[in-house]
This record gives structure tokens, C-alpha cells and sequence, in this order.
């Protein structure tokens, strides 16, 4: 845990809050996605919005009676299944679904596949309307995380955005995490994690989007494509942010925000979609690199056991086509050199307006589902084997126990000195009110304007620092804040965040 | 000096004819490969170019006097040699047009040895405005000139730069650059893997215009195991490389900006200051890459298969990267027939990346290829499929997407490789006759195996044996031949020399056994007819 690091990305949160402050809600902890094993899929036209207020002409997989989404419906089976996919075609052009890795066979039944057409990678569907089409199946045999996208002419269609990410659950795995542990990426328990969330990462040349909005393929030039903004999960920053499925992104439907409690650990399923390669960078931790391609980094080679050639970076470097599942966390807070959940009584506050004034916890209780006992009270019970460890984390809250009720080690800057919006109250603790901002609801207590969910928030972005703009305008295009909540907020409750996991 | 000794001499056809060193008065085991470099020119429209493309590349001739020589190609041709050999590469610099430069050889990732260490050539950097063109003033060759007076930080010494990593080949000179057998104490020399050897001067032109190819480092053991290096901590090693068929996978770029001003004499950090040609370059900083090549050529409907064994079969696949973009080889097994264990799906298995064997196997269905970079990876196919006589065709294409010719579709970075299409071999002559011949007099003749099939003709040999009808014979040990063959291509042909050298008077019978896969002729037998004088 760098120091440097928060406070960086406290500036960087502090900027951002001016930018987020309409998109409040955090994000599912669950891949968003279509479960099952028979999908329809369409191939359509439409269009995206960008962070700079573009309109860009897309192609995309659209699910029955729905528009195009970039990008198209993550498809979430299960270990063993046999998958079926149906395409149709309302574009101008043929289309076809590759998935690699998998072996994909075309189903010749009539009833599966009308009309499909030899490609130079797989079986086509002709532009005809949507009257032909072809059914991929496979089977899944191995879990992890995949990619699809169009095997025909792909520089032109995958640009477009006929691309897509596929999730394999492993044998036993449980959404409830009943019994723990059986939420897992793979069948070995070394793989359970607490929440996933996807990493989909593309990009695009505007310009090329514009002529095909046009109808002018022929003026597309792929070896002059230069892209100028850059996606996760189809979405550039700040409406990465947002709650997924929201109407102003109507054919955006997946946001990308990795919500966490500290102790936590999150899998992140990277996709490299696009046609670059993506050094997506964690603040915050360090995340471990558990797959590529859906086999775990494992020194025999098999999936069912521990990914013990599994590295710890705090980069990754997504590869076009290939995908890496890894594991981020756990983020705790340690060592950070003060108490993250709240000073202790009696702590001098920040002064504003001439006055200073110390804490006084029972002003807060109108806030009291903020606020965390934080006592460290797992110093009696934690590592018996060990009990001169200072170095212990409470088992409940995961807090840090050696820095437990150490003051913050600077003066707080005052209001004037700071931007306010809805992300970021301007405190450095999880889960209770600070002096920052003063006084702005009618209880007169010294909380308000702290985010909702009273979260540390670490971006996560490409450490291609040009990519995190959205066609020339800073900040946006390749950029995330993943918010640590304390345990304290009930994920069941927070809106849209899907997750049943306590 | 037996004729056994041209044996060690192992060489592989794998492309092209290679030389070898044909001297009865024996020379140290090696092996000789004769590069000329010159202009070729791919004509208007071969892949959607509307100029012809200038290029440089490399010829294999036959010996030193390179008077028989193939024409200049690129990527250059595969050379082969076996770990324990000495490689000795003679440069001849035929470039002409209105642009030339000298050029050298280098291989990356080999240390050359005490034979002949490197020896870089420093130049006085050409001053702008109005200096020199490329190539400067050369000022010193090997070590790094010494100041006059190293406490002068204007001594001009300290301005030298390197312009060429090894001694230069001028324009229409010759040079032998060495690299030593392998040295497992020092890591020196030959060593078992996949390379690229280039140009080693102006590399930032030179490699671009395309002064390049592929170098197979055969271990001791030949083909058939990539590496025979004991097993580091983890590595499977040996077991895990074993294969029975390759393919060479080398990918390229072409920019024609600069072969535009290369091939009109306007490239040059001094462009003229009146008129300026519009074409004029004065580096290769704006590389745009509009054709992008495997093995040369683009993806086209009338592209050849690349043959990658036969069904049930483990296939080695060497990738190069001699362009200067990152590359990311995907496959898309279409007839389902790529079983990799233990995962019995389109997975490789990679195996070294740059000539050094991974310490951990992995397994991924595409690979990170960047710039300048080798990886070889297996892939195994199953029997279980048929494909009928024509084989299954693997796709094989850039994961970056650069498959199109400028703006051209479909075109760029996606091969098939073949996978059991039937070869066919086919021997000329049949009858071999040396006739009358001195006593302990050597004579050769030549015999050609051709592959008329579909896929590679594989583990290809041909020695010298009894007649089936006298199987006790002593004839068959006057006989030899030098080359050990393994693989030939679809429409490639190999020659091998046949050695007669009598020891006994009176007339000799042998036969040359030439073994393949080829299913419908898996062994024949020339005759070999002489008379000992």
C-alpha cells in the first residue's frame, strides 16, 4: 500500500466529483450478463454515446427484440454445458461468431442453421434481413473467461463492435456463495473470490465509425486507423461510473465499477476486445493473475488446481482476443498510518470558520448505518498462534488493528481549498462523516456531502495515459474508480448492484 | 576423412537448396550458407500495390563464387544447422539502384564466439544541414574509439556513433561472418532454437526494407525435439518438445513509403534544399505498414496452404516476428481437429520464447508476438476426423486485425496451416549409373526428390542400401550421401548428391533407400549402378 498512491487518487477523485456528480449509484458486483445455454443474437446497426457527448454509428449483437449493445450480451454458462448460439443478421454485410479456444461446430439441422455461407474463419450468416441463420454450439468444458466476436471481415466488424465476452462457471460454484468458498473462477478453491467484475476493453477510430454511419465502406482504410477513444465494457469515464442499464445509454447497458468491502477479494475478467493491446492498471493493490485464456496458471497445466505460476502485478497487459482472470486484494487499508474508519473520540477536527471543534461520535447518530464500531475487536480472538503479532486484522471489518485510533497524520484541508460532488465527501476514512465539507443538511452535523456510501475510491484506468480520454477530452475514455465501502453498507441494498452476497 | 563426416555435416531442406561443405579434404564441421544481398521488385498489384515495391533481400546461392544463385527474396531463405556445428554465413553485398548501403549479418540472441567476435563500425553522425547522407564517415571498426583526451568532452571521439552492430559488407564485397559450435560453458555459439538473422547495419532501414529470415537451430538430437536441453526446474524439457512436423511462421510488414524513397535515392537526413522530392524520407519515424505478410506473402484466395503434418500428428510452430508491430497469432480451428492435451482443445503449447525453452509449458490459443521476437509453441491434432484427401485447414490469423491489403479485404495476416493433405513424392532420376571410375576416385550425382502432394512431405530420408534381392551386400558401403533430409513442401523440391567412391575393383550394386510419408510410396529404392577401375 502506497501512501502516494491515495493521495493521488484523492486528487483524482476530488477532480472527478465535479464530473460524477449525476451518476451517483455504484455498479453490480455480479457480471452482468444472459444466463443460460441457448442464445439468439442479431447483428445490428446503432449507435453509442461517449463521455464527450458523441453519437457514434456501431455494430453490434443484439439479444431478441432489443437493440445492438456494446458490447454484446456477456454470455454466462456453466462448466459442461453445451452451448448454443443462433445468429442472425440485419447488417449489411455477413457476420459470424468465433469464440477461441473453444471447439465450434455449426449445427446443420434446418431448424438451427438456414442459409449459412463457407467464410474464410467460419460459417457465415448473408445480410438477408435476419432471414438466415446459424447456430455455433459448443461445449464448455473448461470455466474461465472467453471472448466472441465476428470471424468475418473482423478488422471492419470487430472495430464496429461485434464483440462480446463470455463467462464459464466452474463445477460447484454457487452465485450465493452457499457454501463459502463456492463462488470461484475455477473448480480449485483457490480461486473463490467475493465479488467479479468484467474488464472489457476496446477501442475505436471515430472516423471510421462516422463513414460506416455513412454507408462509405469503401472509404475505410484500415491500415489508417488510428483510434481516439477508448472503452471498458463499452462505456468511456465518466458513465463507467453509472449504474449499468440506465436510459441514456440505451445500447450501453454494462457500466464498469468495481464495488469492494475491505478484506474482500475481486476477480476481474479481462477481455482484450479490441484490435491494441491495454496495460490496465489497479490502484489501490496489486491484483494476482490467476488464468490466460481460460486455463490457470498452473505449473502442470491443470485447470483444477492452484494457479501457482500466478503473478502479482499491479498492471496487466490485455492482449486483443486473449482474456486474464485475476484476483485483486485484498485491500485492507494497512499500513496506510491512521485509523481508516474514523478518528477516535475526542479527535481535534478540522477547523473552518475560526472554530475547532473535537469529535463527539454521538453527533453522528442520525448516520449511524455509516458508522462502524471499529474496535478492533478481534485483538482477543485473532491469531491465537500468535498473539504478540501486532500486525492482526479484525475478522469482521478487516480493519488494520495496529493503526487502530491513530489520528490522521495532517491537517485536513479546509472547503475552499476543494471541490465537491457526490463521489467524494473529501474524507480519507471509510464509513464516517468527516469535518469536510461542514455543515450542508438541516441536522447542522459535520457529514454531509460525504458519498453516500462513504467509500475510498481508486481509479483504475490504462497506464496508456492517452487512452484515458474520450477523443481528445481528459478525463474520460479507459477509466474506472473502484469504491471500497466499508462493511458497514449492505451491498443488498444499494440499487442495481445485483450482488446477494453479504 | 570418411564420407561419414559429410553426415555431421546435418543439414535439413526445409525451402531451399542449402549448401554444404562438399570438400573431400575435409574442413571443420559446419556448415556454409552463401547470402547474396540485392533488389527485388514486387511488380504493380501483386497484393493490391499500385507502385512496384523495392526491396531488399537476401539470395542462397550454392558457394563462394556466388555465380548460381536463387533470386533475392524476403523473408531470406530458411537456414538450418544442429547445435555442435560451426555456422558460417558469406555475405555478398549485391544491392544497386540509386540508394545502397552496406550490410552486415547478425544474429539475435546467438553469441558469435572467439572465432569471430563482433566487431562494430562507429561513424561520425552525419551533421544537418547540408552534411552527408547515409552512411556518413566511417571512423573505426570493432571497440569503441578512445579519446585522445577523455577529459575533453569535445574530443569527437565521444560523438561516435554505432551504424552497424558487425563488421559491414560493402557494396560489392564478400564477407564470412563465423558463429562458433555451441560452448555450453560460456553459452557461445550455435545454440538449438528459432532466430531471426538480419541485417545488422542501419537495422532501422535495412530490416524494413527486408533483410531478414529465419534460422532453424537444430539440437543435437535433429528433428523431431525442438530442444534436447535438460530439463531447467519445471520444464518438462525434452519430452514436451518432441514433434513431428514444422512449420515456420515469419511475419512481416511492408511500409512503401520508404521503399518509395529508397528505390529514387530520396531518403537521407539532408533532403535537397531546392525542391525537395515530396517522396523524400528522412527516417523511418512515421512507419505506416499498409501489406502485412506471413512468410512474405498476404493472405490471398489462391494463398498456399502452409503444411503442418498429418492428422494425429504434433506439429511445431516456429513464429517470427520481423516486422516492427506487435503481433498476436490466433487460431481458429474450424474442422475441430486441434487436440492439444491434457485440454483436447485449439489450444498451442508454447515452449520457448526467443530460443530459450520456458521454464513452465503453458497453454493459450494465441501468443504475444512482439517486434523482433520468436516463440515456438506445439499443436496436436487428433485422428478422429476425416478430411478426405485435400486435409483440414487450420486458420491462422492476427488477433491486431491486420488482415487487409492497404484497404483491401481480405488480404494481410491469416494462413491456413494444412493438416493431412496426402503428400506425394516423386524421384528423378531412377536409375543412377556412375559408370567407370578410378579407384578411391570420388564421383556425385544428383537426385531429386520432389513433392507433388498436398501437404509436407515428412521425415524424409534416403541412404545408400543393399538391393532388396542381395541383402548381404558390401557394395552399399562404397556409396554415401551428405545430406540427411526431413521435411519438403508441397511443390518443393530437394536434391541430394549421391558419393561413389570405389575401394575394389569390379562392378557395384546398391541401392538408395528413400524413406517418407508418403502413404502410397512410403519406401523406394534407386539403383545404383558403378564399376570400380
Amino acid at each position: 500500500m502506497d501512501r502516494t498512491l491515495v493521495k493521488n487518487g484523492f486528487l483524482f477523485i476530488v477532480l472527478m466529483a465535479a464530473l460524477a456528480g449525476p451518476f451517483l449509484h455504484p455498479a453490480q458486483a455480479v457480471v452482468l450478463g444472459e444466463t443460460g445455454t441457448t442464445f439468439t443474437l442479431t447483428a445490428k446497426e446503432g449507435d453509442i454515446r461517449t463521455g464527450d457527448g458523441d453519437s457514434i454509428p456501431m455494430w453490434g449483437y443484439a439479444l431478441p427484440g432489443k437493440d445492438m449493445q456494446y458490447p454484446g450480451p456477456t454470455l454466462i454458462v456453466n462448466q459442461g454445458d453445451t452451448v448454443r448460439i443462433t445468429l442472425k443478421n440485419q447488417l449489411r454485410l455477413p457476420v459470424s461468431i468465433v469464440v477461441p479456444g473453444m471447439s465450434v461446430k455449426i449445427d446443420p439441422a434446418p431448424a438451427a442453421t438456414k442459409g449459412g455461407v463457407p467464410g474464410l474463419l467460419t460459417t457465415e450468416v448473408p445480410p438477408d434481413n435476419g432471414n438466415s441463420y446459424v447456430t455455433y454450439t459448443f461445449t464448455a468444458t473448461q470455466p474461465g473467461t472467453y471472448t466472441y466476436y465476428s470471424g468475418t471481415q473482423p478488422e471492419l466488424e470487430v472495430e464496429m463492435g461485434l464483440q462480446g465476452a463470455i463467462v464459464v462457471r466452474p463445477r460447484g460454484f454457487t452465485l450465493d456463495n452457499n457454501p463459502v468458498g463456492s463462488r470461484r473462477a475455477f473448480t480449485n478453491i483457490s480461486t473463490a473470490y467475493d465479488r467479479e467484475y468484467l474488464m472489457l476493453l476496446s477501442e475505436i477510430d471515430v472516423e471510421q465509425h462516422k463513414a460506416a454511419g455513412r454507408g462509405e465502406l469503401r472509404t475505410i482504410d484500415h491500415t489508417d486507423r488510428r483510434p481516439v477513444t477508448w472503452f471498458e465494457n463499452g462505456r468511456t469515464m465518466p458513465d463507467t461510473i453509472a449504474d449499468p442499464v440506465v436510459s441514456y445509454l440505451p445500447n450501453q447497458p454494462y457500466n464498469s465499477m468495481p464495488l469492494s468491502h475491505p478484506g474482500e477479494k475481486i476477480l476481474i475478467r479481462f477481455v482484450g476486445a479490441g484490435l491494441d493491446l491495454h496495460p490496465l492498471h489497479t490502484h489501490g493493490q496489486n491484483h494476482l493473475q490467476i488464468a490466460r485464456d481460460g486455463r490457470v496458471l498452473n505449473s502442470v497445466m491443470n485447470n483444477d488446481l492452484t494457479p501457482d505460476l500466478g503473478v502479482s502485478d499491479y498492471t496487466t497487459t490485455v492482449v486483443p482476443g486473449e482474456t486474464v482472470d485475476a484476483i485483486y486484494g485484498v485491500w485492507t487499508g494497512a499500513k496506510l498510518g491512521w485509523d481508516v474508519y474514523g478518528p477516535k473520540e475526542g479527535a481535534p477536527l478540522g477547523g473552518f470558520n475560526g472554530f475547532t471543534r473535537t469529535l463527539n461520535w454521538s453527533q453522528f447518530l442520525p448516520l449511524q448505518q455509516y458508522i462502524l464500531p471499529h474496535t478492533c475487536n478481534g485483538v482477543t480472538v485473532f491469531d491465537p498462534a500468535n498473539p504478540n503479532n501486532p500486525a492482526y486484522f479484525d475478522p469482521v471489518t478487516h480493519e488494520y488493528c495496529p493503526d487502530h485510533d491513530k489520528d490522521f497524520p495532517l491537517q485536513l484541508p479546509t472547503q475552499t481549498e476543494l471541490t465537491f460532488g457526490n463521489m467524494w465527501g473529501g474524507t480519507p476514512f471509510l464509513g464516517v462523516p468527516q469535518t469536510l465539507p461542514p455543515v450542508n443538511t438541516n441536522d447542522g452535523l459535520f457529514h454531509s456531502q460525504q458519498n453516500p456510501q462513504a467509500g475510498i475510491s481508486f481509479m483504475w484506468h490504462s497506464h496508456n495515459e492517452r487512452e484515458i480520454t474520450t477523443n481528445n477530452i481528459f478525463l474520460g475514455g479507459m477509466a474506472t474508480m473502484s469504491l471500497i465501502l466499508p462493511y458497514s453498507v449492505d451491498f443488498t441494498k444499494i440499487p442495481n448492484l445485483n450482488d446477494p452476497k453479504p | 576423412m570418411t564420407y561419414r563426416t559429410f553426415i555431421k555435416c546435418f543439414s535439413t531442406l526445409v525451402l531451399v537448396p542449402v549448401s554444404l561443405t562438399v570438400s573431400l579434404a575435409g574442413v571443420a564441421i559446419g556448415k556454409d550458407y552463401f547470402l547474396k544481398a540485392g533488389v527485388t521488385v514486387i511488380p504493380t498489384r501483386t497484393f493490391n500495390n499500385p507502385k512496384p515495391i523495392t526491396m531488399w533481400g537476401f539470395a542462397s546461392c550454392t558457394d563462394g563464387t556466388f555465380t548460381n544463385c536463387s533470386s533475392a527474396r524476403v523473408p531470406g531463405p530458411t537456414l538450418t544447422v544442429t547445435q555442435g556445428d560451426q555456422l558460417r554465413i558469406t555475405v555478398q553485398n549485391s544491392l544497386n539502384g540509386l540508394y545502397q548501403e552496406p550490410v552486415s549479418l547478425m544474429i539475435p540472441g546467438l553469441i558469435k564466439g572467439l572465432s569471430q567476435p563482433m566487431a562494430p563500425v562507429w561513424m561520425i553522425p552525419p551533421k544537418k544541414p547540408q552534411g552527408p547522407n547515409w552512411p556518413g564517415a566511417p571512423v573505426a571498426n570493432g571497440s569503441r574509439p578512445t579519446p585522445a583526451n577523455p577529459a575533453d568532452q569535445n574530443d569527437p571521439a565521444y560523438r561516435y556513433r554505432v551504424r552497424s552492430f558487425d563488421m559491414e559488407t560493402a557494396v560489392g564485397a564478400t564477407q564470412t561472418y563465423v558463429w562458433d559450435a555451441f560452448n555450453a560453458t560460456t553459452g557461445a555459439g550455435v545454440k538449438e532454437g528459432t532466430y531471426l538473422y538480419q541485417s545488422g547495419t542501419h537495422p532501422a532501414v535495412q530490416v524494413q526494407m527486408g533483410l531478414f529470415g529465419p534460422l532453424i537451430v537444430y539440437p543435437p538430437t535433429g528433428f523431431g525435439s525442438a530442444y534436447a536441453a535438460p530439463a531447467t526446474p519445471g520444464n518438462p524439457g525434452h519430452p514436451a518438445t518432441v514433434y513431428n512436423a514444422e512449420a515456420v511462421l515469419l511475419y512481416s510488414e511492408i511500409d512503401p513509403a520508404l521503399h518509395d524513397a529508397i528505390a529514387t535515392g530520396h531518403y537521407g537526413p539532408n533532403p535537397p534544399l531546392l525542391n525537395p522530392p515530396p517522396n523524400w524520407m528522412t527516417s523511418t519515424v512515421n512507419y505506416t505498414p499498409r501489406f502485412f505478410l506471413i512468410n512474405g506473402k498476404p493472405y490471398s484466395t489462391n494463398s498456399p496452404v502452409i503444411p503442418a503434418g498429418s492428422l494425429g500428428q504434433t506439429v511445431l510452430l516456429r513464429f517470427l516476428n520481423a516486422g516492427l508491430a506487435t503481433k498476436v497469432p490466433t487460431l481458429q480451428d474450424t474442422f475441430n481437429i486441434i487436440q492439444t492435451p491434457p485440454s483436447n482443445l485449439p489450444y498451442m503449447t508454447l515452449l520457448a520464447e526467443d530460443g530459450y525453452p520456458v521454464s513452465w509449458l503453458k497453454q493459450q490459443y494465441s501468443l504475444l508476438l512482439p517486434a523482433g521476437k520468436t516463440m515456438d509453441a506445439v499443436i496436436t491434432t487428433t485422428t478422429t476426423v476425416s478430411t478426405g484427401a485435400t486435409g483440414a485447414n487450420i486458420a491462422l490469423y492476427d488477433r491486431r486485425l491486420n488482415l487487409t491489403n492497404s484497404s483491401v479485404t481480405p488480404g494481410g495476416q491469416l494462413t491456413y496451416l494444412n493438416v493431412g493433405g496426402v503428400p506425394a513424392v516423386n524421384v528423378f532420376p531412377t536409375f543412377v549409373n556412375f559408370g567407370s571410375v578410378q579407384l578411391f576416385r570420388p564421383v556425385q550425382q544428383t537426385v531429386t526428390i520432389k513433392n507433388n502432394g498436398l501437404s509436407a512431405l515428412l521425415a524424409v530420408n534416403a541412404a545408400p542400401a543393399c538391393p532388396p534381392a542381395a541383402p548381404a551386400c558390401t557394395d552399399a558401403a562404397e556409396f554415401q550421401t551428405n545430406t540427411i533430409l526431413s521435411t519438403i513442401d508441397p511443390g518443393k523440391s530437394a536434391a541430394i548428391t549421391v558419393y561413389f567412391m570405389p575401394t575394389t575393383k569390379g562392378p557395384k550394386n546398391a541401392v538408395l533407400h528413400i524413406a517418407s510419408s508418403d502413404p502410397n510410396q512410403p519406401t523406394i529404392d534407386i539403383p545404383l549402378y558403378a564399376v570400380g577401375m
